[in-house]
């Protein structure tokens, strides 16, 4: 008789192969579900405005203040004109700001992914406990060649670490003085540009995802951070995760110091994919500066 | 997974490079699940096929917070219990001791069966319905058992017995195979 974890085993790594060609055919066929989905939007995901007006404690009053408008004016209906004129005032200028407000709802764009703490299914957003973390990230492209980097990480001592192979990624730790220094040579140096420097603000242990680059374009770069406080108050935990258009990978556990900050260089190799421009190596430099603001 | 987090996102924000890297990612192991509940092979890969165009049309419907692999797992599972109920009941002799496993006789197929997916899937058959899912979705789908006993509405302690009684007669079934 051979034993559970065998037969276990067995399951877990039967092979399926596949045929490339209906590969193909299949993840076409999904993506044109994608695109016919993006121009078809459907009655669901449309914005339900009493919904929405029900949902805010602001909307709601305004709701509730209109119908009595509507009503103490029909009720006026018989009395002086310039009763009649006043309700009618009023009904309009209710009506104009109810449909400003519906119209701006409609119109309103997909919001991107906001700063704010995550918030679980069936988790009360008020009850926000734990540790908050401030993560800055900023983000450079390094257009021209590297040398100027590699002399400048030399001089600095600064070893970067291999991080991940797709995107090519390795990393260091920086302390405070280096992290101004770093800083320095990117607003000096010519061929390195600021490419974005967003921020966010998350719970301790859950994790934040935010767009760092090429927001877009298929090769678009998104970072997801956790981070955690362990007790002796000097140190933060942190993982970090890239996607970078069909590749990511992940780095689960890396301790520094509160005031250090850890600097990424992602190798891109696929530049070009057009005739117009070449094939080529560009590179970019992710800086993530964190700051815990302990439980009150 | 924060890279499941991460493709998920982007997906809920139209990517298509998102959706894609979710195939490369599960598609095999979608269809592993797929064939061994389903026994036919062109039933499980209609199945999958459906299950990522399903995704691709309501990525709005994903949650953040859950986990990718299983959420899929649960679509596929739900999917063959629907075309079992439709009428299509799967018949384990019939699917492909009459078919050859090699890629060039199969040009049409999506999954070329190798001799041990047929033998498992043999012997998954022989399972009754309810254990053969208990097992793949917890072994092949990773799936915590209290989320198997959700998505059959029925308690824990059913699944948990299912998938015992599943993985005894799967180990004497593929046991009496060796002993052949």
């Amino acid at each position: 008789m051979r034993p559970m974890e065998d037969i276990k085993k067995q399951i877990e790594s039967v092979p399926v192969n596949t045929s490339a060609k209906r590969d193909k055919q299949v993840l076409d066929d999904v993506l044109n579900a994608l695109e016919q989905s993006k121009k078809e939007l459907p009655a669901s995901s449309r914005p339900n405005i009493w919904r929405i007006i029900m949902k805010n404690n602001i909307t709601r009053l305004a709701a509730a203040v209109f119908v009595i408008a509507m009503l103490v004016g029909v009720s006026q209906l018989d009395g002086a004109r310039a009763a009649l004129a006043g309700t009618a005032r009023v009904v309009a200028t209710g009506l104009a700001g109810l449909k400003e407000f519906i119209r701006d709802m409609r119109t309103r764009e997909p919001q991107p992914p906001s700063a704010v703490v995550p918030v679980q299914p069936g988790e009360q957003q008020t009850a926000a406990q734990g540790n908050r973390i401030f993560a800055s990230v900023q983000v450079f492209s390094v257009q021209s060649g590297q040398d100027g980097l590699r002399k400048f990480f030399e001089t600095e001592g600064i070893e970067l670490a291999p991080a991940g192979s797709s995107p090519n990624t390795s990393y260091a730790r920086l302390a405070p003085e280096k992290t101004e220094r770093f800083i320095e040579l990117t607003d000096k140096a010519e061929g390195i540009e600021r490419m974005s420097s967003p921020s966010l603000m998350i719970l301790e242990g859950q994790e934040g995802v935010m767009g760092i680059a090429g927001a877009g374009e298929p090769d678009a770069t998104a970072l997801a951070l956790v981070a955690t406080v362990p007790d002796d108050g000097d140190s933060i935990d942190l993982s970090f995760s890239f996607l970078q258009g069909r590749s990511g990978f992940e780095i689960p556990s890396l301790r520094i110091n509160t005031d250090e900050a850890v600097l990424f260089q992602l190798i891109t190799l696929d530049k070009g994919n057009s005739q117009d421009s070449p094939g080529g190596q560009g590179c970019i430099l992710v800086l993530v500066k964190t700051k815990v603001f302990p439980q009150n | 997974m924060i890279e499941d987090k991460l493709l998920i996102w982007k997906l809920k924000s139209g990517d298509g490079a998102a959706l894609a890297r979710i195939y490369e990612k599960y598609k095999n192991d979608l269809l592993r699940i797929a064939s061994g509940l389903s026994s036919r092979t062109s039933v499980a890969e209609d199945i999958v096929h459906d299950v990522f165009v399903s995704l691709s049309q309501s990525p709005e419907q994903l949650k953040l917070g859950g986990n990718l692999k299983a959420y899929l797992a649960t679509c596929v599972a739900n999917r063959v219990r629907n075309s079992n109920r439709a009428g299509q009941r799967e018949q384990a002799a019939s699917f492909d001791e009459n078919e050859p496993v090699t890629a060039d006789s199969q040009p049409d197929r999506w999954i070329i069966r190798s001799e041990e997916l047929n033998r498992l899937n043999n012997a998954m058959a022989q399972l009754p319905y309810s254990q053969r899912e208990a097992v793949i979705l917890h072994v092949q789908g990773g799936m915590k058992f209290r989320a198997i006993a959700k998505s059959q509405n029925v308690s824990i302690n059913t699944v948990q017995s299912r998938y015992r009684y599943g993985l005894d007669k799967l180990r004497s079934v593929l046991d009496g195979e060796v002993k052949k």
